[in-house]
Formats: structure tokens, C-alpha cells, sequence
């Protein structure tokens, strides 16, 4: 994909997907991002945690946000800005606190396992930054960035 | 997406491969669920082709894990797992619970 250089930046057109929120798109957004990752040129490193990470923020849309009721909408957009990709989450479903969700214990024993907020946690290890904004007019937006080691790009 | 059970003698072994998101995982949690109810508790996770798994096909894992180590010589025992899955597994802190092997057949000779 051509981009376009401000003054030393990089900055690549928007790619976007909008799909309502029902478990079947899960799919749909998994095969956007591996268009969005070849579009881009992104190493498969990269591309392996952006959607795992995008496949876990929105199973937690679909389950949490809209409560499992597949007539909402999640909007994806993608872009490369400057050295890193830059992925918005946005849904008009339930806020939360992101910091009352207890993480998991990855140090329990078996039996204490599958407790606490797997999906967040992973997103947050995958990731360089993830960030969440709730407004009650705008709705609910996750901001995810990974840093890309440009030298080895093929963009 | 590749979801593939096949019994052997004392063993089952159910091989995964492409992208297990967390949709897919619902069919995961559906193969292990009917191996739990045919009360088959040695299992094989084969993962050469897999691309990734969700926390939610982790989580399937987990809860098969200890339903499987209820039972006499029961167990779950992953082989053929690919650096990446290999890399999430660690991350989620599972490494340490499970048996890993190599290959299918150290794994199968392992029960």
C-alpha cells in the first residue's frame, strides 16, 4: 500500500471493517486483519498478536459490551502511524472498568486456573499499549498499538 | 480451522490446526466435551498446523486438563506445539502444567 510521508512521517490510509456483533464474525474480523497484515506487510510476528489481541477484545465486546446480543456493532480500523500500528476497537455497548477486571493468576496451581480476565491479560502482554476511552455520547473506544521494526518491513 | 479427533487403543488424539478464535473454540470445548462424556480421560493435543488459539480455546484446555487428571493415569498432554503457541503458553503461565513432547509418537508412547 502507498504511503504517504508528512515531513519524515509515515502514515498509511485507514483500512476499516464493520460487522454486527454477532460469535460468527470473530472470523470475519480474524481474516480482515490477515488482509490488513499483507496490505501493510507486516512480519508474521506481528501479525500473530494483532489478532489474537483484536480476537480477544472483541469476543469482550460481543460477550460484556453487548451482553451476547449479536445486534450491536464493532468497527475496526487499522493504520501504520509512524513506527507503529495503530488499532481502534469502537462499540456503543456497556462501559467498564477495565481496572476492576481482575487479571489471571499464571503462578496457580491447576486447580485455581481459568479464573480472572485471560483474554485482557494476553491482549496486554501482545501488545505495546493498550488504552480504553468510554464516553457516553461517542461510545466505548480501544486504542491497541505494536511497534514495528521497520528495518524489516517490506512496506 | 481444523478440529480433528481419532482414537487409538488407549489414546485419543485430537489435532488442531488453522486459526481457533473464539468462536471456533466453542467447537473445541463441543470435541472435548464428548470425549469427557465417553469417558476417554487420555488425550493427545496435537498442534503442528495450529495458527493461534484464543484464551477461550486455552481456557477449554485447562478445564479438560482437570477434569482428565480426576481419573486413574488421565492426563492431557500437548505435542508438536508451534514457537508462537508455544510463546502464548508461557505467557498464560501453562507451560509448567502440561506434559509437552516433541512429536506425536513420544507423546502416544508417553501413556
Amino acid at each position: 500500500m502507498p504511503e504517504v510521508n508528512h515531513k519524515d512521517r509515515t502514515v498509511t490510509p485507514k483500512l476499516e471493517l464493520c460487522v454486527s456483533t454477532k460469535m460468527e464474525n470473530l472470523t470475519v474480523i480474524g481474516d480482515f486483519v490477515a488482509s490488513v497484515a499483507k496490505e501493510f506487510g507486516l512480519d508474521d510476528d506481528v501479525t500473530f498478536a494483532v489478532q489474537m489481541a483484536v480476537d480477544e477484545a472483541c469476543v469482550n465486546v460481543m460477550e460484556h459490551a453487548y451482553c451476547g446480543k449479536s445486534n450491536g456493532m464493532v468497527r475496526l480500523t487499522c493504520q501504520i502511524l509512524d513506527d507503529d500500528l495503530v488499532v481502534t476497537i469502537h462499540d456503543h455497548g456497556r462501559a467498564f472498568d477495565p481496572q476492576t477486571v481482575p487479571r489471571p493468576d499464571i503462578t496457580a496451581p491447576l486447580e485455581k486456573r481459568g479464573e480472572g480476565a485471560l483474554g485482557l491479560y494476553l491482549m496486554e502482554e501482545l501488545m505495546d499499549s493498550v488504552e480504553f476511552q468510554f464516553d457516553a455520547v461517542q461510545g466505548n473506544t480501544l486504542i491497541m498499538k505494536k511497534r514495528l521494526h521497520r528495518g524489516k518491513q517490506a512496506l | 480451522m481444523v478440529i480433528n479427533t481419532r482414537q487409538f487403543k488407549r489414546v485419543d488424539l485430537v489435532e488442531l490446526g488453522g486459526r481457533i478464535d473464539s468462536n471456533i473454540a466453542a467447537d473445541l470445548e463441543g470435541a472435548f466435551s464428548v470425549l469427557m462424556e465417553a469417558q476417554r480421560f487420555r488425550i493427545i493435543v496435537d498442534m503442528q498446523d495450529l495458527e493461534y488459539i484464543s484464551s477461550r480455546g486455552l481456557r477449554a484446555l485447562i478445564s479438560t486438563l482437570k477434569q482428565t487428571r480426576r481419573w486413574n493415569r488421565g492426563d492431557l498432554r500437548l505435542c508438536n506445539v508451534p514457537p508462537r503457541i508455544s510463546g502464548v503458553l508461557d505467557m498464560a503461565g501453562l507451560t509448567p502444567l502440561f506434559k509437552i513432547y516433541d512429536n506425536t509418537v513420544d507423546a502416544v508412547g508417553s501413556f
